[in-house]
Formats: C-alpha cells, structure tokens, sequence
C-alpha cells in the first residue's frame, strides 16, 4: 500500500498545527492560501505548482467568504494568508473594501486577463467564470420566451418556475446585477414576479433544480452553467438521462449578457510571501492554470486564449454581463433587502 | 490563600467570557453605528419559525425517547437490547448528515424533492437524532426508581398509562429537562440542518445578515439576542432544579423487574421507541454503506479520506483532553466554593453551547486574533473548550454528586491536605466518569463543524468539514465515505462510553440485583 498509517506530510502537518506559522521565520519558498473554493481544481492547482516553483502551498478553506474576511480582519498584519481567493466577485470587492488587498503589480495578469474582469485598482483579479443560465423542459417551453432573465417574473410561468433560495449568494449576485441595470423598482418588480411564479418553496441547490425539471415539479430553472456542465458528461447514465428534454439558455445575449459569477483572488495587504503569491496568481492566469479550471470544473476562463473542454464549446461562444463584474460587491446588500422583501426565501 | 485556589476559576471563567464580550462589543458597535435590524423584514417569521421548531423537536424527541426509556426500564421481550442501542446510537448520527442521506436517497427513489423539506421534516429529522438526550436520562432515572414504591402505586389500582404519567413521569422529570434543555439548545443554535431543510429560523437571520448583507454587527447582535434568551432558559433552569433537588434516598432498594412480554403486545409503544434507531441510525448507516459499497473501486475511498480520519482523530481526542482538564476544574469550584456568585460564575461554562458555532466562532477570532492564536491548534482547542465545556462538566458532576463529602472530610481529618484528599480520595472515584466526559467530547467534536471550519490551522481537514464542503458542491453521493467513517467513529466512541457506563444503561434491574448481593456479602 502506498499510504502508511501516518504519512510523513501529515504528521508534519499536525505537529505545524501547535505553532503558527507566521510567528516562524518565513522563507520565500512558502505560499499561503484562505480560499473559499474547496475544488479538485485548485488542488490540482497547487500541486503542479508546487512542482514547477518548489514553493510549499498551505490551504485554508473556509466555505463563507465573509468570514473568510472577518478572519483577515481580525487577524491584521498578524495574518498567515499572502493571498485571499474567492468563489465570488462580490466577495472580492467587500475585501477590498476592507482593506484586505495590496496592489497586484503584475504585468504579465494585465496583459493577459481582460480589463473587464479585473480590479481598476490592480488590487485582485478574476480567475475563472460560470454563467447563470435558465434550464428548461424542452417539452414545455420556447427558448425564446426565456431569452431574457427578465421575462422569468412574466404571468405565463405561474407555478413553473424553479430556483434555490436567496440565502446563496448564486442568486445574491444576480439580483444585484439587475438592481444596477433596473434599479430598485425593477428588482423589487421582478423579484415579486418570480416569487410568485415558483413552482415550490425555493431550496436544494442548482443540481436539485434540475432534477426537478427532470421529474416535472417545474419547467424553467435558473441553476449555474458549471452543474449543467457536470451533469452532461457524469459518468453515471442515470444523470445523463435527466437531461434528457433539458434545455439550456444563455439569457441576455441580445443586450448586457449573461450574469456571471467570477471567482478571483488578490494579495493581501500584510501578506509575507506576496511575490509567491504573485507567482500563483500568474499560474492561475497561465493557460496551464486555466486549462485545470475549465477541464476540471468546466469553469469558464478569464483569458481569452484558453483551451476550453468540448462540452463548453458546444455551448457556443455566450455573451456574458462583464460590465456588472465591478458593481455587483456594492449592490448585493441593498438586493438582498429588496430579496426580503419580495418574499423568496 | 481563598484568592489562589480560586485563580484558576477567575481565568477560566474570563477565557470562557471573553469570546462572548468580544460579540457583545460587536453588537453594541452596529447598535450605535445604524440603528438596528429591522432591516431584516422577516425577523418575525425567522422567530415563529425557530419556535415551531423546538417545539416540534421537542415533542418528538420526547415521544420517542420516553416510549423507548419506558419500555427498556419496564418490559423483557425479544430484541430488547436492540432497542437500547437503538435509541443511543442516533448520538453517532449529526443532524444535517441524517438530513442529506435521506434527501439524498428519497429523491433517487423517485419521491418529488418539493415534499421533503419543510418545517414537519425537519422537526422529525431533530427529534430522532436528539431523541437520545430524552432516553438516557430517562432510561438512567426509571431503572433507579424504587420497585417497593411502584409496587404500593399498582397496589393502589394504577396501571400502564396512568401509572407513567401519575407516578413515574413526575419522579423522573427533573432528570429529563435538563436532557431537553440541551436538545433544545441544539436545534436552536442549528444552521446546517436547517438550512439543508429549507427552514428559515433565527440562526438564518443572522446568518443572512451576516453574508448577504455583510454586517457582522447586526449579525452579532442578534446572536447574542439568541444568547441571551437560552442563556436565561438555562439559569432558571438550573436554579429551580437546585431547588427542587429531592436528593434520592440513599438506602439502595431494588428497583422493579421488567415484566416479559410478547413482541405484538407492546407494538403501540414499539413503534415510536424503534423510530430513532431506524430512521436516525439504521437508515442513514445503510443509505451511506449501500453509496460506498457501490462506488467501491471508484471512489479511491482509504486515499480521500484517511488523513482526514487521522486529522479529526487527533483533534477530538486533544480536544476530549482539554475539555476534561477544563471541567475538573470547574466541577470542582462548583462543589468546594461556598460563595454563590462564584458558583454561578462557575456555571457560565455551560453558555457556550447557546450559540452557532460560526457566531461563537466570529467572537473567538475577535478575541485571539491578537494572541496569534488563529489557525492553531491552541485556538482550536480553546474554541472546542467553550463550545463543549458543558458537556464534560455535567457528565462529571453527575458523578461527583453522588460521592459523599464526607469522603473527603474524613480524609482531610486524617491529615490530608485539600489538594490531597482531592487526588487520592475523589479523583480515583472520579475516574469512568472523567473517561466518558472524554469519550462525549470526543464524539460532539467529530461532528462539529462551524467553528472548526473558521479557525481551522493550514491543511487541516477534518472529515465533518470534507463531507460538508462535498455536499455544498452538490456531490451528495460522493459524501458517503467521508459521513460512514465519522458515524463509525461516533459509533465506537458511544460504545466506549456505554461501555464506561456513561448512560447509565448498564446498571439495568436484573444485573442491579447481583450488584446488590454483592454488596450484602462484603
């Protein structure tokens, strides 16, 4: 068996547990991470980064970006992390609110990485993309009547519709993004339409919801592109067959595009190790880094030139909403108000 | 001297304090800051919701768990020890972990998804897997009732129902509210199973507040509303049980033998008594063995999971280490101190189990930020110790209770010295219960998740936090390995603490009377 009981790397890790690593003398050659991604991806990531620099990547995930930020906060120039990286754009912004983030200063991330998708003040930059899009019971359903996310709150999908609850920041982030284009009566106007539309009790995650379509509970779903992705190519044929009269819709394309939400990551402030985690983040950007993110969790890249997976091309080339990329962070708060008030849960 | 033997007490009540200021500070900050939360609409409904809840809870949970101590204590019939293992071993089960296997497989077999949570679901969910805290100390306090005095009640024409609810439910109730207490505690301070349920409660409210807002004063603020009211609950409970203390006799009567029955009679009351164990254990265990069993060669199980076995190994057991320290201490101070401000500081341990981890944790972070202590294994551990102190104290002061004072008086008269007769005398008494305080921590720590999650050190996974963190990727199937190894490791520690006679459970009627003849002999 090529695991012992006790593995060298890990009784090294539980003896590294009583100290903390910042108080120790720290050598260049270490990396340190607070992620809120817990994905094979960024594993992978890491590992044939490891290789490739000799520098030791630690991991700490803590699943809440925000309190990931509160740990950061609290933990001031005392902190461990050299590098905060996050499942959500907005997250990013309220950490640079906080003051979290140092300039990035990398010109090799500016000329990669579109200027859409990074902070104005260099401070972090995305990494990877996934799409809000509308499944649909093909049976039941014109992709054109859904071409808009706006028409989901339309009287003609009374009882159809299928969406996880507002206490993700999935449906956060999108109805912040529609408060930035339609301002608070168009958010509360559509929130209220598609309240009233839902098939049942918001819950269960994405995957839940398109099962749902799958045993006729609802027809129309807003789930991420990334669990649509997965279930098109699971290996188990029962997930395949779900999909079956489901369809997918990229929403928006004739006007903002559709919603997006951008994982990214930044250097923070106090980080001690900050030219690894410059380092890192070039990885993340390279096509080798990106290319982990696309094949690994169908992810969409931040750079243009990336080799995407065959199930996303046969998705077509989707327009995507990246002018909201920058305000999503701001509007969150006042649309999870207006969420409250329309009444999904 | 009076100063120095209650040093230790000052610093732990400040350590355990300390974390909560830190919140409270938190709070008062967004109170001046904004004026409060009214922000959140739905606070009303989040309440109703969290009332319901308990209650339900409740109730189910003492259904259940009263059926099932009753007919342990009272009846002989085929499979009763399955039964008993039954009705402790949902303690091996974490709510939100009975939650997802069941979703999970009621889904793949075809029941629509929209039917399955809800606040009734959830409230079942609870009750079976907190239904345990109902039937150990019931169980414990219906085998000590005196035979002779049940006998003289039957003598007196009361049967069956009316003898439960006349005679028996009254003796052994102060025993069962504290059990309650803590189920309620449980289930109010829940995030996880209710936010799988799709339940909205007061632990949603503030969580909203918290990442969908971003305001962690607010957020604070209303847990320390939620706090506070537990916190109220647990001192009047502890007063009016003080008061209330009947001290059992001390002359040891033999308690009443189980009258033997046939499987068919007793169905009415097996029914809910068997619900724990087959829907909070035996359900869960195979829906998660079957998932393992299936994808076998697939899922690579011994490699993804075995650090995080080892990791959560070390952690629980550091942690069972430092909770038992902890509680010595305290039950100590509890039991010599005559003062009673400093015993009602003493009790103050107990409040960290009214708060959600993750807010328990927010005030942790706040207050050792500063000390460097984050992501260690000294934050961790202090953390585990203000969450699970309780735990360790009552199983330990249980004990000490019973152990006369005069043991130690008597050792003192003969020249020992305090610290003396403590060591030589009540320490040694001490012992099984100190092991099972060990083996009960051990086992909360497995399955805590929250606070692990947020101040966790590098590269340290535990398998509560592996499992989670698969089932928010939507990857329930792929939780089963990470959720059997913890329920097996849960399992073999309230084994270990049945075994230790930490419930109670051992010391039943018939094997009460050879311990009685042998006593007569000595």
């Amino acid at each position: 068996m090529q695991h012992s009981l006790f593995s060298k790397k890990l009784l090294i890790s539980l003896f590294m547990m009583i100290q903390n690593p910042a108080m120790a003398t720290q050598q260049s050659t270490t990396l340190n991470i607070y992620t809120t991604r817990h994905y094979d991806s960024d594993i992978q990531q890491a590992k044939v980064f490891e290789a490739k620099t000799k520098i030791k990547v630690n991991v700490v995930q803590i699943k809440e970006a925000s309190q990931l930020i509160a740990r950061v906060s609290e933990e001031k120039e005392k902190t461990q992390a050299d590098l905060i990286i996050t499942a959500d754009v907005g997250n990013l912004w309220r950490a640079a609110e906080a003051g979290l983030f140092r300039p990035i200063g990398s010109a090799e991330i500016k000329k990669v990485v579109p200027a859409d998708y990074r902070d104005s003040a260099d401070l972090w930059t995305g990494l990877a993309v996934r799409a809000r899009v509308i499944a649909f019971n093909k049976t039941k359903v014109n992709a054109e009547q859904i071409a808009r996310m706006e028409n989901l709150s339309a009287g003609e999908f009374k009882g159809r519709l299928l969406v996880r609850s507002s206490n993700h920041v999935y449906n956060q982030s999108l109805a912040a993004s529609i408060l930035a284009v339609s301002g608070k009566e168009g958010l509360l106007a559509w929130t209220r339409g598609v309240a009233a539309n839902l098939a049942r009790k918001p819950q269960g995650g994405d995957t839940d919801q398109i099962k749902a379509i799958a045993s006729g509970e609802g027809d129309i779903a807003i789930v991420n592109s990334y669990y649509m992705a997965r279930l098109m190519v699971s290996e188990n044929p029962a997930e395949r067959e779900l999909l079956k009269n489901i369809g997918i819709v990229f929403p928006n394309q004739s006007d903002r595009g559709a919603h997006i939400n951008v994982s990214g990551g930044g250097i923070t402030r106090h980080a001690k190790n900050p030219e690894s985690a410059k380092l890192f983040l070039e990885f993340l950007v390279s096509k080798e880094g990106q290319e982990i993110f696309t094949s690994s969790t169908r992810e969409y890249p931040v750079r243009k030139d990336a080799p995407v997976p065959e199930i996303l091309r046969s998705f077509g080339t989707p327009k995507f909403d990246v002018k909201a990329i920058k305000s999503i962070g701001q509007f969150t708060p006042e649309a999870v108000r207006i969420l409250d008030e329309a009444g999904w849960r | 001297m009076r100063f120095w033997t209650r040093l230790p007490l000052f610093i732990l009540v400040l350590a355990f304090l300390a974390p909560i200021i830190s919140l409270v500070v938190e709070a008062g900050n967004s109170f001046w800051r904004e004026s409060i939360p009214l922000r959140a609409a739905r606070l009303v409904d989040y309440s109703v919701n969290s009332v319901l809840l308990v209650t339900g809870s409740l109730l189910g949970a003492t259904i259940f768990g009263l059926s099932s101590a009753w007919l342990c204590a009272r009846r002989e019939f085929t499979g009763r020890w399955v039964l008993l293992w039954g009705s402790i071993l949902p303690l091996a089960v974490p709510g939100y972990l009975a939650a997802y296997s069941w979703v999970d497989f009621l889904i793949d077999a075809g029941f629509p998804g929209g039917q399955l949570r809800n606040l009734p679901f959830a409230c079942l969910i609870f009750s079976v897997c907190l239904s345990p805290y109902v039937f150990l100390p019931a169980y414990a306090a219906l085998v000590q009732l005196p035979g002779s005095l049940l006998e003289s009640a039957r003598l007196l024409g009361l049967n069956g129902l009316r003898l439960f609810l006349a005679v028996e439910l009254p003796l052994i109730r102060s025993s069962l509210v504290a059990g309650v207490l803590m189920a309620g505690l449980e289930v109010l301070a829940d995030f996880g199973t209710v936010d799988f349920m799709a339940v909205d409660t007061w632990t949603t409210a503030i969580y909203r507040t918290w990442f969908g807002l971003g305001d962690r004063g607010t957020a604070s603020l209303l847990a320390v509303v939620l706090f506070a009211v537990s916190a109220l609950v647990l001192f009047r409970d502890s007063r009016s049980r003080s008061k209330r203390s009947l001290a059992g006799s001390t002359r040891k009567t033999a308690p009443l033998r189980r009258s033997k029955r046939s499987l068919l009679s007793i169905l009415p009351i097996l029914l809910p008594a068997a619900t724990p164990g087959v829907l909070g254990c035996l359900m869960p265990v195979s829906i998660l063995s079957t998932r393992v069993l299936r994808n076998w060669s697939s899922l690579e199980i011994w490699t993804t999971i075995h650090e995080p076995i080892l990791t959560t190994l070390f952690v629980a057991a550091a942690a069972g280490l430092t909770v038992v320290s902890i509680a010595l201490v305290l039950v100590w101070t509890i039991r010599t101190e005559s003062n009673p401000a400093i015993r009602f500081f003493a009790r103050v341990s107990s409040l960290g189990y009214a708060l959600p981890g993750g807010v328990l944790g927010l005030g942790l972070l706040i207050f050792l930020a500063p000390l460097y202590l984050t992501g260690t294994l000294v934050g961790l551990l202090y953390g585990y110790s203000v969450r699970f102190a309780t735990i360790g104290t009552s199983s330990i002061e249980a004990r000490w209770q019973s152990i006369p004072t005069l043991y130690e008086s008597q050792a003192r008269l003969l020249g020992c010295s305090a610290a003396g007769a403590f060591f030589r005398v009540t320490l040694p008494l001490l012992q099984r219960s100190i092991l099972c305080a060990f083996v009960l921590t051990t086992i909360d720590v497995i399955k805590e998740l929250p606070a692990t999650m947020l101040l966790r050190p590098f590269n340290v996974e535990t398998l509560a936090i592996r499992t989670y963190n698969l089932a928010s990727d939507e990857r329930l199937a792929e939780t089963a390995p990470s959720s059997l190894a913890m329920v097996l490791l849960c399992a073999a520690g309230v084994f270990a603490a049945q075994k230790l006679g930490a419930f109670s459970v051992g010391e039943d009627g018939n094997r009460g009377e050879k311990n009685d003849r042998k006593t007569s002999l000595t």
